[in-house]
């Protein structure tokens, strides 16, 4: 009987090494099936922050543009103003 | 080969052959002495062809066996005695348990019928001590039961209850009950009882055998009847008395007629008893002569019987029945022969040894049963022991159990843990690609807007410039309006190619800035010419990257500080250094203009959008301004 369960608390001890074991080598597998998927991760992330970069350069551009676009309106606007100042006089004569 | 075969087969038909043959002398033997034993003429005729039949040891041994028994059974008692000690002596040495344990029990039976008790009592117990040692429950009542009878005869009634009762307990302790044994305790007990003037419990015990019996053929409990009228006579019963032993006497003689007429030690006993038990009543009831016959009747009986107990009996009633008669002289003889017989078997050397026998029996015993304590004890500690470490290793075996209950958890626990991530991680990545590809489609659209918005101005710029020349205006305002609406077309869409450069690159070298910043130099450098331009970046920092806003913030601060000393300071040298400092970098832009009071002058958009854009960047801005020249410190 003693020599029965003896022979049962081995086994045990066998079986919770084995389990240690499994689990140590689950997680370093579960660590490098991880890996690959991290590095596209904080590629993607740095693609992104590079997208957001831009994007903020081209939004600068935007507000730029907008301020060109009103400047140029305005000038193309007195262009023509002084051009209709111009022309009306001499219809007068 | 062939020889060899011929010759093993020859030797096994031997050995074959002369195994049965003393297979087949072995049972002649016994055989033979069953006979011996059996036969009432013939006995001594076979005994002597079994004589000639022994071969072995073990065959001596059996012959003996059976001469002792025989002895035994048919009162040659010395004969016996000498039988059974040659027996003894033989299968002592031998595994025939059993016979050996037989012999032991006859010698106890002829030595009690001698009055040697003491002698008796030495092979009970010797016998008791075998029967026990062999684990013979049944051998072990046997001798109880004779020693009880013995312990009778010596007139030491205590003792003989003790071991009667003690065989009793053993047969009616049995699944199987046996009547024969069980009568045989209850007399035993009873007669004990009865000549202690104890006729109550003797009645009692005596009319127990009747349970056994009941319904059955009474022929079987002839001794009963007669032990029953013994204590009616000690009553004073005598009638009463006087029909029980009557009844016993017919029983007996029918058992003697059944028996064939067999006259066997039991033969003479019994009649011995009757006799003399009859005899005893009509003396009691004053018929002399019939008290008379009966007497000469139980004398012989009794002689032939060659039990002392049941002469002693004789010659003590036949005293008082001569004294009753006052025959005096005859008296007197049976008196002395009684007491002679008496002292012959109560002398004070063998109550002595009985003692002696009895407490060397009973020390004996009790070293025995210490000896069995002890080893019980041992084995009882072995056992507590293993049973604690049965104990100890159950909780090991617990905890173990537990462990894994606990790791198997653990597993699972991390398994969904571990799945959580990645779905986590998968879906980030999802999400993430999903943000970049939105980011792109944003990217792309606005490329496509700032080409279309390029493409436009170049051909404001084209259309401006050909309306210039084509139709030699002579209005200043018009002209100057139209140049100042082509050169901000131009500016624009410098810094749009600017932006889109930064937009494309994802990180910005200082190569790459330096490589801008000369293209700017050199185009400021056809407007004025008297400028002397010095760009200078340290070896170590050109592999050294910025994001596009680093670098385009980095680019249009630098642009706006020569653009300024072009502009507003006349200066003639414009020096732009970039310096490793440390783990930063330090940018300066310097002239040798006018300068200007930095207090004074409010920071317009130019200053403020450079301090702006390097604070943006995590960066230090510095402005120094004297009348020497301008001096530009950024610390990134």
């Amino acid at each position: 009987m003693t020599f029965f369960l003896i022979t049962v608390f081995l086994v045990l001890i066998g079986l919770i090494v084995y389990l240690q074991y499994k689990m140590f080598s689950e997680r370093n597998a579960f660590a490098s099936k991880l890996e690959p998927l991290e590095q596209l991760m904080i590629q993607l992330n740095e693609d992104c922050k590079n997208q957001s970069l831009q994007i903020q350069l081209s939004d600068d551009l935007k507000v730029k543009m907008r301020d060109v676009n009103a400047a140029l309106s305005r000038n193309i606007f007195e262009l023509n103003y002084q051009l209709f100042e111009e022309s009306t006089p001499k219809k007068e004569k | 080969m062939v020889y060899y075969i011929r010759m093993k087969k020859q030797y096994y038909f031997l050995f074959v052959g002369l195994f049965m043959s003393v297979m087949t002398m072995a049972q002649d033997l016994r055989t033979t002495l069953g006979k011996a034993f059996n036969s009432q003429d013939s006995s001594d005729y076979y005994f002597k062809i079994a004589k000639r039949l022994i071969k072995t040891q073990a065959d001596e041994g059996q012959y003996f066996f059976c001469k002792n028994a025989r002895c035994t059974d048919y009162n040659q008692l010395d004969s016996a005695v000498v039988y059974g000690n040659r027996a003894l002596k033989i299968l002592q040495s031998g595994n025939d348990i059993p016979s050996l344990l037989t012999v032991y029990n006859n010698m106890a039976k002829v030595y009690r019928k001698q009055g040697q008790y003491d002698k008796a009592v030495a092979y009970c117990l010797q016998g008791i001590r075998i029967a026990e040692k062999e684990k013979k429950e049944n051998w072990i009542a046997f001798f109880n039961a004779m020693l009880s009878l013995t312990y009778h005869d010596f007139e030491s009634y205590p003792k003989g209850i003790y071991y009667g009762k003690k065989a009793l307990k053993y047969w009616v302790s049995q699944k199987e009950k046996s009547p024969d044994m069980i009568s045989n305790a209850l007399n035993a007990v009873a007669i004990n009882f009865d000549d202690w003037n104890k006729p109550d419990s003797a009645l009692y015990y005596h009319k127990q055998v009747f349970q056994y019996y009941k319904g059955k053929d009474t022929l079987n409990v002839g001794e009963t009847y007669n032990n029953i009228g013994n204590t009616l006579l000690k009553q004073k019963k005598f009638k009463e008395a006087k029909r029980w032993i009557t009844s016993a006497l017919k029983i007996n003689d029918k058992n003697f007629e059944l028996s064939q007429g067999n006259k066997d030690t039991d033969y003479y006993y019994e009649r011995a008893t009757n006799y003399t038990n009859l005899a005893t009543i009509a003396h009691e009831l004053d018929d002399f002569n019939e008290a008379e016959k009966l007497f000469e009747k139980a004398y012989w009986f009794s002689k032939k019987s060659g039990n002392a107990e049941k002469l002693r009996d004789f010659y003590m009633q036949r005293a008082l029945f001569n004294k009753k008669r006052n025959n005096l002289v005859k008296a007197v003889e049976d008196q002395e022969s009684y007491i002679k017989l008496r002292d012959s078997v109560f002398d004070v050397d063998r109550a002595q040894t009985f003692s002696e026998l009895e407490a060397k029996y009973q020390n004996e015993k009790k070293e025995k049963q210490l000896l069995q304590s002890k080893a019980e004890i041992r084995e009882r500690e072995i056992e507590i022991k293993n049973k604690n470490m049965q104990f100890l290793v159950l909780g090991l075996i617990s905890f173990a159990l537990l462990c894994i209950i606990y790791l198997v958890y653990r597993q699972q626990k991390l398994k969904i843990k571990q799945q959580e991530q990645e779905f986590e991680l998968k879906s980030a990545i999802v999400k993430i690609e999903n943000q970049n590809k939105l980011q792109e489609q944003r990217l792309a659209i606005s490329r496509d807007l700032h080409d279309n918005i390029g493409s436009q101005l170049t051909f404001i710029i084209s259309s401006v410039d050909n309306i210039k020349y084509a139709f030699d205006i002579q209005n200043e305002k018009l002209d100057a309006k139209l140049s100042n609406i082509s050169s901000f077309a131009k500016d624009t869409i410098i810094e749009l190619r600017d932006t889109i450069w930064a937009m494309n690159k994802s990180q910005i070298s200082f190569e790459d800035l330096q490589t801008r910043i000369h293209n700017f130099v050199d185009k400021a450098k056809e407007v004025k010419q008297e400028i002397q331009f010095n760009f200078f970046v340290d070896s170590d920092l050109k592999d050294r990257k910025f994001s596009s806003i680093e670098g385009m913030n980095i680019y249009r601060t630098i642009q706006e500080a020569i653009h300024n000393s072009i502009k507003y300071a006349e200066a003639k040298n414009i020096d732009i250094k970039v310096k490793k400092l440390g783990t930063q970098i330090a940018i300066e832009i310097k002239d040798d203009g006018k300068g200007f009071d930095v207090a004074a002058v409010a920071k317009g958009h130019g200053l403020f959008n450079m301090q702006k854009r390097i604070t943006e960047i995590n960066g230090h801005f510095n402005l120094q301004s004297a009348a020497s020249g301008t001096e530009i410190n950024i610390l990134l």
